[in-house]
């Protein structure tokens, strides 16, 4: 299945950039960019909430984009919980 | 997890239980006392009454465990650190550690947030929130609580669960 982003403002304190994580047409995720506020973290990619197989216990926090798809991606096909 | 404080036994539990069904570990250089079991146990039997203390203790323990439960499962992420904040103020103040509601806390936002069920990044959020709205003063390792009934009231701490006698309890 095919994992796409779409840009988003998310209304976090402060609001911040985001991605809505799409699964085909289906809404998977929300990503927000993690700003300066979070020290060493700052410029990361947190999972901010994840639906069906993309939920995480843990909020997993990325590197970049294309590590965050490439999570989702494997969890929606099957990855263990 | 719990966080153990000067003067705590944090692992009485081993006098009674033959398998360590946890760890312990140091956030700050620490002095430790290692008592041996056979002496506790020989200190129990001349004086009785120390039986009943460490019970004590460890029911006290355990009614912090069930406020953390409820914590975790029950109270928002706000609410949350609040709570154990003012756990700890009190709990400082007992050993008259405190400082003036200051607390000087040696802990990363991911042990916090590993404490209390959150990830990092929630714990960051809600220190800023708290910040923001006057309840907590200082920078990351060295808080200070600015406004104790407000954080008590966002915490909804009741102190009684940690059964002790002072001021801010």
């Amino acid at each position: 299945m095919e994992v796409t982003l779409a840009p988003v403002r998310v209304l976090v304190a402060p609001e911040a950039e985001g991605r809505l994580v799409f699964a085909g047409s289906a809404l998977a995720g929300v990503l927000v960019r993690l700003d300066e506020s979070y020290g060493d973290q700052a410029g990361q990619w947190f999972l901010e909430v994840g639906f069906g197989r993309a939920q995480g216990h843990r909020h997993p926090v990325f590197p970049d984009l294309d590590a965050a798809r490439e999570w989702i991606a494997r969890r929606l096909n099957g990855a263990p919980y | 997890m719990s966080f153990h404080l000067p003067g705590d036994v944090p692992d009485l539990q081993s006098l009674q239980l033959r398998v360590m069904d946890h760890s312990l570990g140091t956030l700050t250089p620490v002095v430790a006392a290692f008592i041996p079991h056979g002496a506790l146990r020989e200190l129990i039997r001349r004086h009785p009454g120390l039986g009943g203390v460490f019970w004590r203790d460890t029911l006290i323990e355990a009614a912090v465990f069930r406020e953390w439960l409820v914590g975790v499962g029950r109270r928002s992420a706000h609410s949350r650190i609040a709570h154990l904040l003012c756990e700890l103020v009190v709990r400082m103040e007992s050993l008259g550690l405190d400082n003036g509601y200051a607390l000087d806390l040696p802990l990363t936002q991911v042990e916090l947030g590993d404490s209390l069920g959150l990830s990092s990044v929630h714990v960051n959020r809600v220190l800023q929130d708290l910040r923001r709205d006057g309840l907590i003063g200082g920078r990351a390792r060295q808080m200070g609580v600015t406004d104790w009934p407000g954080l008590k009231q966002l915490a909804e701490f009741n102190p009684g669960y940690l059964h002790l006698r002072t001021a801010a309890a």
